[in-house]
Protein backbone atom coordinates (compact mmCIF):
# COMPACT_ATOMS: atom_id res chain seq x y z
CA UNK A 1 0.00 0.00 0.00
CA UNK A 2 1.58 3.46 -1.01
CA UNK A 3 0.81 6.26 1.35
CA UNK A 4 3.30 8.46 0.18
CA UNK A 5 1.71 12.02 -0.23
CA UNK A 6 1.91 14.05 -3.07
CA UNK A 7 2.91 17.73 -2.10
CA UNK A 8 2.91 18.80 -5.60
CA UNK A 9 -0.65 20.53 -5.05
CA UNK A 10 0.29 21.52 -1.77
CA UNK A 11 -1.14 24.89 -0.40
CA UNK A 12 1.13 27.11 1.50
CA UNK A 13 -0.31 30.46 3.60
CA UNK A 14 2.46 32.83 4.66
CA UNK A 15 2.03 35.66 6.92
CA UNK A 16 3.89 38.20 7.36
CA UNK A 17 3.88 42.25 7.88
CA UNK A 18 7.35 42.64 6.13
CA UNK A 19 7.18 42.25 2.66
CA UNK A 20 11.09 41.71 2.21
CA UNK A 21 10.38 38.51 4.18
CA UNK A 22 6.83 37.43 2.43
CA UNK A 23 9.66 37.83 -0.88
CA UNK A 24 12.03 35.35 0.83
CA UNK A 25 9.91 33.06 2.16
CA UNK A 26 7.91 32.94 -1.23
CA UNK A 27 10.75 32.44 -3.40
CA UNK A 28 12.11 29.53 -1.11
CA UNK A 29 8.79 27.78 -1.38
CA UNK A 30 7.70 28.92 -5.10
CA UNK A 31 11.13 26.94 -6.17
CA UNK A 32 9.71 23.83 -4.12
CA UNK A 33 6.49 23.97 -6.42
CA UNK A 34 4.21 24.54 -3.40
CA UNK A 35 1.04 26.94 -4.30
CA UNK A 36 1.25 30.27 -2.56
CA UNK A 37 -1.47 32.40 -0.80
CA UNK A 38 -0.11 35.13 1.02
CA UNK A 39 -1.27 37.82 3.86
CA UNK A 40 0.03 41.06 6.01
CA UNK A 41 -1.57 40.66 9.14
CA UNK A 42 -3.67 38.23 11.40
CA UNK A 43 -7.35 39.71 10.32
CA UNK A 44 -6.70 38.79 6.64
CA UNK A 45 -4.68 35.77 7.49
CA UNK A 46 -8.04 34.61 9.10
CA UNK A 47 -10.00 35.62 5.87
CA UNK A 48 -7.41 34.06 3.23
CA UNK A 49 -7.33 31.18 5.35
CA UNK A 50 -10.77 30.27 5.48
CA UNK A 51 -11.34 30.94 1.27
CA UNK A 52 -7.85 29.11 0.96
CA UNK A 53 -8.03 26.30 2.62
CA UNK A 54 -4.22 25.46 2.93
CA UNK A 55 -2.76 22.44 3.81
CA UNK A 56 0.07 24.52 5.88
CA UNK A 57 0.48 27.93 7.48
CA UNK A 58 3.77 29.99 7.87
CA UNK A 59 2.31 32.34 10.82
CA UNK A 60 4.70 35.49 11.96
CA UNK A 61 4.34 36.42 15.71
CA UNK A 62 5.13 40.38 16.00
CA UNK A 63 2.19 42.01 13.72
CA UNK A 64 0.24 44.87 13.92
CA UNK A 65 -3.61 44.54 15.36
CA UNK A 66 -4.26 41.11 15.79
CA UNK A 67 -0.35 39.34 16.52
CA UNK A 68 0.37 35.96 15.56
CA UNK A 69 -0.57 33.86 18.68
CA UNK A 70 -4.31 35.40 18.73
CA UNK A 71 -4.57 34.55 15.21
CA UNK A 72 -3.42 31.27 15.82
CA UNK A 73 -5.79 30.64 18.75
CA UNK A 74 -8.77 31.93 16.42
CA UNK A 75 -7.99 29.42 13.72
CA UNK A 76 -7.43 26.38 16.21
CA UNK A 77 -11.27 27.71 16.95
CA UNK A 78 -12.31 27.21 13.18
CA UNK A 79 -13.81 23.52 13.18
CA UNK A 80 -12.99 24.11 9.30
CA UNK A 81 -8.65 24.97 9.68
CA UNK A 82 -8.40 23.27 13.32
CA UNK A 83 -6.03 20.43 11.61
CA UNK A 84 -4.13 23.07 9.06
CA UNK A 85 -0.77 22.39 11.07
CA UNK A 86 0.57 26.41 11.58
CA UNK A 87 4.55 26.99 12.02
CA UNK A 88 5.17 30.07 13.60
CA UNK A 89 8.43 31.76 12.17
CA UNK A 90 9.24 34.62 14.30
CA UNK A 91 12.40 36.27 15.57
CA UNK A 92 10.48 35.90 18.91
CA UNK A 93 13.37 33.44 20.33
CA UNK A 94 13.02 33.73 24.26
CA UNK A 95 11.53 30.57 25.94
CA UNK A 96 8.15 31.69 27.32
CA UNK A 97 7.38 33.02 23.21
CA UNK A 98 8.34 29.23 21.53
CA UNK A 99 5.81 27.43 24.78
CA UNK A 100 3.54 29.64 24.06
CA UNK A 101 3.38 29.34 20.15
CA UNK A 102 2.92 25.42 20.89
CA UNK A 103 0.35 26.06 23.84
CA UNK A 104 -2.15 27.81 21.47
CA UNK A 105 -1.56 25.10 19.09
CA UNK A 106 1.63 25.14 16.58
CA UNK A 107 2.97 22.40 15.18
CA UNK A 108 6.81 23.87 15.22
CA UNK A 109 8.33 27.02 16.27
CA UNK A 110 11.07 28.23 13.86
CA UNK A 111 13.06 31.55 14.65
CA UNK A 112 14.15 34.20 12.48
CA UNK A 113 16.81 34.14 10.78
CA UNK A 114 15.84 30.55 9.45
CA UNK A 115 18.28 28.08 7.51
CA UNK A 116 16.56 27.86 4.09
CA UNK A 117 16.82 24.06 4.01
CA UNK A 118 15.95 23.07 7.94
CA UNK A 119 13.07 25.32 7.11
CA UNK A 120 12.50 23.24 4.10
CA UNK A 121 12.37 20.31 5.71
CA UNK A 122 10.16 21.37 8.55
CA UNK A 123 7.75 22.11 5.80
CA UNK A 124 8.19 18.62 4.38
CA UNK A 125 7.64 16.71 7.64
CA UNK A 126 4.78 18.49 8.49
CA UNK A 127 2.99 18.36 5.14
CA UNK A 128 3.71 15.05 4.73
CA UNK A 129 2.18 13.90 7.97
CA UNK A 130 -0.76 16.39 7.52
CA UNK A 131 -1.64 13.95 3.71
CA UNK A 132 -1.02 11.15 5.57
CA UNK A 133 -3.02 11.55 8.20
CA UNK A 134 -6.11 12.90 5.77
CA UNK A 135 -5.11 9.66 3.56
CA UNK A 136 -5.73 7.33 6.66
CA UNK A 137 -8.70 8.86 7.56
CA UNK A 138 -10.10 8.79 3.79
CA UNK A 139 -9.17 4.93 4.06
CA UNK A 140 -10.48 4.49 7.22
CA UNK A 141 -14.20 6.05 5.82
CA UNK A 142 -13.89 4.15 3.10
CA UNK A 143 -13.02 1.12 4.98
CA UNK A 144 -15.75 2.33 7.45
CA UNK A 145 -18.72 1.14 5.10
CA UNK A 146 -18.02 -2.55 5.54
CA UNK A 147 -18.74 -2.42 9.30
CA UNK A 148 -21.83 -1.36 11.31
CA UNK A 149 -21.54 2.64 12.04
CA UNK A 150 -21.53 1.82 15.94
CA UNK A 151 -19.23 -0.77 15.64
CA UNK A 152 -17.18 1.58 13.75
CA UNK A 153 -17.31 4.48 15.74
CA UNK A 154 -16.57 2.54 18.86
CA UNK A 155 -13.54 1.11 17.52
CA UNK A 156 -12.05 4.28 16.33
CA UNK A 157 -13.03 5.88 19.36
CA UNK A 158 -11.34 3.74 21.12
CA UNK A 159 -13.85 2.18 23.70
CA UNK A 160 -13.83 -1.20 21.50
CA UNK A 161 -10.32 -3.63 20.40
CA UNK A 162 -10.38 -4.95 17.60
CA UNK A 163 -9.27 -9.30 18.67
CA UNK A 164 -11.32 -12.27 18.83
CA UNK A 165 -13.86 -12.19 22.27
CA UNK A 166 -17.49 -12.64 22.92
CA UNK A 167 -20.09 -11.90 25.63
CA UNK A 168 -23.96 -12.95 26.22
CA UNK A 169 -25.97 -9.97 25.58
CA UNK A 170 -29.64 -10.23 25.39
CA UNK A 171 -30.51 -8.48 21.74
CA UNK A 172 -33.82 -8.03 19.53
CA UNK A 173 -32.90 -9.23 16.23
CA UNK A 174 -34.29 -8.10 12.72
CA UNK A 175 -34.06 -10.21 9.52
CA UNK A 176 -35.74 -8.79 6.28
CA UNK A 177 -35.15 -9.42 2.83
CA UNK A 178 -36.67 -8.84 -0.86
CA UNK A 179 -40.17 -10.91 -1.94
CA UNK A 180 -39.68 -12.63 -4.93
CA UNK A 181 -36.30 -11.05 -5.50
CA UNK A 182 -34.78 -13.36 -7.56
CA UNK A 183 -37.17 -13.45 -10.28
CA UNK A 184 -37.35 -9.14 -10.52
CA UNK A 185 -33.36 -9.06 -10.53
CA UNK A 186 -33.75 -11.93 -13.83
CA UNK A 187 -35.61 -9.04 -14.98
CA UNK A 188 -32.98 -6.59 -14.72
CA UNK A 189 -29.88 -5.00 -16.39
CA UNK A 190 -26.54 -5.20 -14.11
CA UNK A 191 -26.60 -1.79 -14.10
CA UNK A 192 -29.90 -1.17 -13.57
CA UNK A 193 -29.97 -3.84 -10.56
CA UNK A 194 -27.79 -2.63 -8.87
CA UNK A 195 -29.14 0.78 -8.71
CA UNK A 196 -32.24 -0.47 -7.48
CA UNK A 197 -30.97 -2.76 -4.98
CA UNK A 198 -28.46 -0.42 -3.34
CA UNK A 199 -31.06 2.69 -3.66
CA UNK A 200 -33.96 -0.05 -1.56
CA UNK A 201 -30.50 -0.60 1.03
CA UNK A 202 -29.60 2.60 1.04
CA UNK A 203 -33.19 3.73 2.32
CA UNK A 204 -33.70 0.73 4.72
CA UNK A 205 -30.00 1.51 6.08
CA UNK A 206 -30.53 4.83 6.81
CA UNK A 207 -34.36 3.99 8.60
CA UNK A 208 -32.11 1.35 10.88
CA UNK A 209 -29.20 3.70 11.98
CA UNK A 210 -32.24 6.32 12.67
CA UNK A 211 -33.68 3.73 15.08
CA UNK A 212 -30.47 3.23 16.43
CA UNK A 213 -30.13 -0.48 15.13
CA UNK A 214 -26.61 -2.11 14.62
CA UNK A 215 -26.31 -2.87 11.12
CA UNK A 216 -24.88 -6.45 11.15
CA UNK A 217 -24.98 -7.42 7.41
CA UNK A 218 -26.20 -7.34 3.96
CA UNK A 219 -26.81 -10.87 2.58
CA UNK A 220 -27.92 -10.12 -0.99
CA UNK A 221 -31.10 -8.35 -0.83
CA UNK A 222 -31.49 -9.48 2.75
CA UNK A 223 -30.40 -7.89 5.78
CA UNK A 224 -29.78 -8.12 9.41
CA UNK A 225 -29.67 -6.01 12.03
CA UNK A 226 -30.10 -5.81 15.54
CA UNK A 227 -30.18 -3.99 18.62
CA UNK A 228 -29.36 -3.93 22.32
CA UNK A 229 -25.52 -3.83 21.64
CA UNK A 230 -22.86 -1.82 21.67
CA UNK A 231 -26.25 0.47 22.91
CA UNK A 232 -29.22 -0.64 24.67
CA UNK A 233 -32.36 1.27 25.82
CA UNK A 234 -33.63 -1.34 27.74
CA UNK A 235 -35.21 -5.09 26.71
CA UNK A 236 -38.63 -3.31 26.01
CA UNK A 237 -37.22 -0.35 24.57
CA UNK A 238 -34.70 -2.38 21.90
CA UNK A 239 -38.12 -4.93 20.84
CA UNK A 240 -39.60 -1.47 19.97
CA UNK A 241 -37.15 0.57 18.42
CA UNK A 242 -36.99 -2.13 16.34
CA UNK A 243 -40.94 -2.96 15.69
CA UNK A 244 -40.80 0.60 14.94
CA UNK A 245 -37.64 0.27 12.36
CA UNK A 246 -40.06 -2.38 10.52
CA UNK A 247 -42.56 -0.42 10.50
CA UNK A 248 -41.35 2.42 9.42
CA UNK A 249 -38.92 0.35 7.10
CA UNK A 250 -42.17 -1.51 5.44
CA UNK A 251 -43.94 2.08 4.35
CA UNK A 252 -40.54 2.94 2.84
CA UNK A 253 -40.42 -0.10 0.98
CA UNK A 254 -43.93 0.33 -0.06
CA UNK A 255 -43.12 3.84 -1.20
CA UNK A 256 -40.51 1.81 -3.52
CA UNK A 257 -42.74 -0.50 -5.26
CA UNK A 258 -40.71 -3.23 -2.95
CA UNK A 259 -42.57 -5.99 -0.81
CA UNK A 260 -40.46 -6.85 1.97
CA UNK A 261 -40.90 -10.07 4.29
CA UNK A 262 -39.88 -9.50 7.77
CA UNK A 263 -38.24 -11.76 10.91
CA UNK A 264 -38.27 -10.23 14.60
CA UNK A 265 -37.00 -12.45 17.52
CA UNK A 266 -35.17 -11.48 20.89
CA UNK A 267 -33.45 -13.10 23.59
CA UNK A 268 -29.82 -14.05 24.62
CA UNK A 269 -27.31 -13.96 21.99
CA UNK A 270 -23.43 -14.34 22.07
CA UNK A 271 -21.73 -11.17 20.38
CA UNK A 272 -18.71 -10.90 19.53
CA UNK A 273 -15.36 -10.69 16.86
CA UNK A 274 -16.04 -14.11 15.14
CA UNK A 275 -13.24 -15.68 12.61
CA UNK A 276 -9.25 -15.66 12.74
CA UNK A 277 -7.03 -13.09 13.57
CA UNK A 278 -6.43 -11.47 9.88
CA UNK A 279 -10.24 -11.71 9.25
CA UNK A 280 -13.14 -11.38 11.85
CA UNK A 281 -16.60 -10.47 11.60
CA UNK A 282 -18.17 -8.66 14.40
CA UNK A 283 -21.98 -10.32 14.43
CA UNK A 284 -24.31 -12.60 16.65
CA UNK A 285 -24.60 -16.08 16.98
CA UNK A 286 -28.08 -17.70 18.99
CA UNK A 287 -31.27 -19.07 19.07
CA UNK A 288 -33.11 -15.48 18.57
CA UNK A 289 -31.00 -14.71 15.29
CA UNK A 290 -32.22 -18.31 13.80
CA UNK A 291 -35.67 -17.84 14.80
CA UNK A 292 -35.61 -14.08 12.87
CA UNK A 293 -34.32 -15.36 10.08
CA UNK A 294 -36.78 -18.76 10.39
CA UNK A 295 -39.82 -15.77 10.90
CA UNK A 296 -38.90 -13.56 7.77
CA UNK A 297 -38.60 -16.80 5.55
CA UNK A 298 -41.86 -17.53 6.22
CA UNK A 299 -43.85 -14.34 6.48
CA UNK A 300 -45.77 -13.49 3.71
CA UNK A 301 -44.54 -9.89 1.32
CA UNK A 302 -44.99 -7.14 3.14
CA UNK A 303 -45.72 -8.57 6.41
CA UNK A 304 -43.94 -9.14 9.81
CA UNK A 305 -43.26 -11.26 12.23
CA UNK A 306 -42.07 -11.10 15.57
CA UNK A 307 -41.49 -13.57 18.05
CA UNK A 308 -43.71 -14.00 21.16
CA UNK A 309 -41.04 -12.10 23.77
CA UNK A 310 -40.74 -9.56 20.95
CA UNK A 311 -44.37 -9.56 21.59
CA UNK A 312 -44.43 -9.53 25.38
CA UNK A 313 -41.54 -6.86 25.69
CA UNK A 314 -43.30 -4.73 23.02
CA UNK A 315 -46.69 -4.17 25.05
CA UNK A 316 -48.96 -1.78 24.21
CA UNK A 317 -46.59 0.73 23.01
CA UNK A 318 -47.22 0.05 19.47
CA UNK A 319 -50.71 1.67 18.18
CA UNK A 320 -51.16 -2.01 16.87
CA UNK A 321 -53.71 -4.87 17.36
CA UNK A 322 -53.61 -8.61 16.95
CA UNK A 323 -54.59 -9.46 13.79
CA UNK A 324 -54.74 -13.19 13.50
CA UNK A 325 -52.92 -15.91 15.01
CA UNK A 326 -51.82 -19.46 13.26
CA UNK A 327 -49.80 -21.99 13.54
CA UNK A 328 -45.74 -22.28 12.45
CA UNK A 329 -44.62 -25.44 11.92
CA UNK A 330 -40.99 -26.48 11.77
CA UNK A 331 -39.15 -24.06 14.16
CA UNK A 332 -36.87 -25.56 16.84
CA UNK A 333 -38.74 -24.51 19.85
CA UNK A 334 -41.91 -26.00 18.43
CA UNK A 335 -45.52 -25.57 19.20
CA UNK A 336 -45.42 -21.85 18.49
CA UNK A 337 -47.77 -19.67 16.41
CA UNK A 338 -48.51 -16.58 14.66
CA UNK A 339 -50.78 -13.42 15.62
CA UNK A 340 -51.17 -10.58 13.14
CA UNK A 341 -51.63 -7.94 13.88
CA UNK A 342 -54.03 -4.99 12.51
CA UNK A 343 -53.35 -1.02 12.56
CA UNK A 344 -56.14 0.91 13.45
CA UNK A 345 -57.54 2.92 11.13
CA UNK A 346 -56.15 1.68 8.13
CA UNK A 347 -58.83 0.00 5.32
CA UNK A 348 -55.58 -2.50 4.69
CA UNK A 349 -54.06 -4.32 7.62
CA UNK A 350 -50.76 -3.62 8.44
CA UNK A 351 -49.46 -7.16 8.81
CA UNK A 352 -47.48 -7.63 12.09
CA UNK A 353 -47.27 -11.23 13.27
CA UNK A 354 -46.53 -13.00 16.51
CA UNK A 355 -45.04 -15.92 17.14
CA UNK A 356 -45.64 -17.93 20.55
CA UNK A 357 -45.55 -21.05 22.31
CA UNK A 358 -48.06 -23.15 22.58
CA UNK A 359 -50.15 -22.33 25.82
CA UNK A 360 -49.68 -18.78 25.99
CA UNK A 361 -52.92 -16.88 25.56
CA UNK A 362 -53.14 -14.22 23.37
CA UNK A 363 -57.07 -13.41 23.77
CA UNK A 364 -56.45 -9.79 25.13
CA UNK A 365 -55.81 -9.39 21.33
CA UNK A 366 -58.69 -11.25 20.05
CA UNK A 367 -56.71 -13.65 18.25
CA UNK A 368 -58.01 -15.40 15.18
CA UNK A 369 -56.28 -16.60 11.76
CA UNK A 370 -55.93 -14.38 8.95
CA UNK A 371 -52.79 -14.56 7.49
CA UNK A 372 -51.24 -17.86 7.63
CA UNK A 373 -47.52 -18.40 6.80
CA UNK A 374 -46.59 -19.79 3.78
CA UNK B 1 -4.47 55.98 -27.39
CA UNK B 2 -6.16 54.01 -24.38
CA UNK B 3 -8.72 51.72 -24.35
CA UNK B 4 -11.47 53.95 -23.66
CA UNK B 5 -10.57 56.34 -26.12
CA UNK B 6 -10.50 53.64 -28.27
CA UNK B 7 -13.76 52.56 -27.57
CA UNK B 8 -15.21 56.51 -27.94
CA UNK B 9 -14.19 56.68 -30.94
CA UNK B 10 -16.16 52.84 -31.93
CA UNK B 11 -16.52 52.45 -35.28
CA UNK B 12 -14.95 55.45 -36.71
CA UNK B 13 -11.29 54.11 -35.90
CA UNK B 14 -8.50 52.96 -38.24
CA UNK B 15 -9.74 50.90 -41.24
CA UNK B 16 -7.61 48.17 -39.77
CA UNK B 17 -10.25 48.35 -37.04
CA UNK B 18 -13.01 47.33 -39.55
CA UNK B 19 -13.31 43.85 -37.35
CA UNK B 20 -14.82 46.19 -34.46
CA UNK B 21 -17.24 48.26 -36.37
CA UNK B 22 -20.28 45.72 -34.99
CA UNK B 23 -18.85 46.03 -31.87
CA UNK B 24 -18.59 42.26 -30.93
CA UNK B 25 -14.85 42.03 -29.73
CA UNK B 26 -15.94 44.62 -27.02
CA UNK B 27 -18.53 42.28 -26.86
CA UNK B 28 -16.73 38.65 -26.66
CA UNK B 29 -14.14 40.64 -24.31
CA UNK B 30 -16.99 41.00 -21.77
CA UNK B 31 -18.63 37.64 -22.44
CA UNK B 32 -15.34 36.17 -21.46
CA UNK B 33 -14.63 38.62 -18.93
CA UNK B 34 -18.15 37.40 -17.03
CA UNK B 35 -17.45 33.80 -17.63
CA UNK B 36 -13.83 34.11 -15.20
CA UNK B 37 -15.46 37.02 -13.06
CA UNK B 38 -16.02 34.69 -10.21
CA UNK B 39 -12.65 32.49 -10.14
CA UNK B 40 -10.94 36.04 -10.84
CA UNK B 41 -12.81 37.58 -7.46
CA UNK B 42 -12.46 33.93 -5.47
CA UNK B 43 -8.13 33.81 -6.29
CA UNK B 44 -8.32 37.17 -4.78
CA UNK B 45 -9.93 36.08 -2.06
CA UNK B 46 -8.02 33.19 -0.68
CA UNK B 47 -4.87 35.31 -2.19
CA UNK B 48 -4.15 32.64 -4.49
CA UNK B 49 -0.79 33.80 -6.06
CA UNK B 50 -0.89 31.06 -8.52
CA UNK B 51 -4.75 31.31 -9.58
CA UNK B 52 -4.36 35.27 -9.56
CA UNK B 53 -1.14 34.95 -12.20
CA UNK B 54 -2.76 32.52 -14.39
CA UNK B 55 -6.07 34.86 -14.65
CA UNK B 56 -3.69 38.07 -14.88
CA UNK B 57 -1.94 36.46 -18.10
CA UNK B 58 -5.24 35.26 -19.72
CA UNK B 59 -6.25 39.51 -19.25
CA UNK B 60 -3.13 40.70 -20.90
CA UNK B 61 -3.66 37.72 -23.32
CA UNK B 62 -7.31 39.42 -23.75
CA UNK B 63 -6.33 43.24 -23.38
CA UNK B 64 -3.92 42.43 -26.50
CA UNK B 65 -6.50 40.73 -28.31
CA UNK B 66 -9.40 43.32 -28.09
CA UNK B 67 -6.75 46.37 -27.99
CA UNK B 68 -7.91 47.17 -24.92
CA UNK B 69 -4.33 48.35 -23.36
CA UNK B 70 -5.62 49.57 -19.80
CA UNK B 71 -6.57 45.29 -19.39
CA UNK B 72 -3.11 44.57 -20.58
CA UNK B 73 -0.97 47.03 -18.57
CA UNK B 74 -2.67 46.84 -15.34
CA UNK B 75 -2.79 42.72 -16.29
CA UNK B 76 0.72 43.08 -16.46
CA UNK B 77 1.51 44.58 -13.71
CA UNK B 78 -0.29 42.41 -11.62
CA UNK B 79 1.95 39.55 -13.06
CA UNK B 80 4.50 41.50 -11.61
CA UNK B 81 3.08 42.37 -8.19
CA UNK B 82 2.46 38.16 -8.32
CA UNK B 83 6.49 37.32 -9.07
CA UNK B 84 7.50 39.95 -6.23
CA UNK B 85 5.12 39.26 -3.81
CA UNK B 86 3.97 42.20 -3.96
CA UNK B 87 0.64 42.36 -1.84
CA UNK B 88 0.23 46.47 -1.44
CA UNK B 89 0.85 46.02 -5.40
CA UNK B 90 -1.34 43.72 -5.93
CA UNK B 91 -4.37 45.18 -4.44
CA UNK B 92 -3.84 48.21 -7.06
CA UNK B 93 -3.89 46.16 -10.19
CA UNK B 94 -7.28 44.38 -8.60
CA UNK B 95 -8.88 47.59 -8.64
CA UNK B 96 -7.36 48.79 -11.63
CA UNK B 97 -8.60 46.10 -13.29
CA UNK B 98 -12.33 45.77 -11.78
CA UNK B 99 -12.28 49.76 -12.77
CA UNK B 100 -11.35 48.75 -16.53
CA UNK B 101 -13.36 45.84 -16.88
CA UNK B 102 -16.78 47.74 -15.04
CA UNK B 103 -18.24 48.68 -17.95
CA UNK B 104 -17.80 45.82 -20.14
CA UNK B 105 -20.95 44.38 -19.41
CA UNK B 106 -22.73 47.81 -19.98
CA UNK B 107 -24.89 47.19 -22.99
CA UNK B 108 -23.18 48.01 -26.07
CA UNK B 109 -23.77 51.03 -28.61
CA UNK B 110 -24.97 50.49 -31.87
CA UNK B 111 -22.58 50.97 -34.58
CA UNK B 112 -22.26 54.25 -36.44
CA UNK B 113 -22.13 53.86 -40.33
CA UNK B 114 -19.32 55.23 -41.51
CA UNK B 115 -19.49 58.21 -44.25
Amino acid sequence: MNLAPDLSQARILMVDDTPQNLKLLGLLLRQQGYRLSAARNGHEALEVASAAAPDLILLDVAMPGLDGFATCQRLKADPALRDVPIIFLTAAVDHESVMRGFSVGAVDYVTKPFEAEELLARVRTHLELRFARARLFDLANKLGRYLSPQVYASIFSGERDVRIESYRRDLTVFFGDIANFTRTAERMSEADLTRWLNGYLDEMARIALRHGGTLDKFIGDGMMVFFGDPTSRGLAGDAQACVQMALDMQRAARRLGIAVRMGIAAGSCTVGNFGCSERMEYTIIGRPVNLAARLQSVAHAGQILISETVFDRVGGALPCTLDGIFELKGLEEGGQGLVGRRWPGRSRPQRLGVAWKGGRAVEPWGAHLSHPPR
Amino acid sequence: MTGRTRRQLGNLAVTSQAVRLDGAPREDLARKFSAVRDAWRESLRARDLDAVAELAARFARWGNDYEDPNLAHWAQQTMACVERFDLDGLDRCAAEIDAATANLSAPVAPAETPP
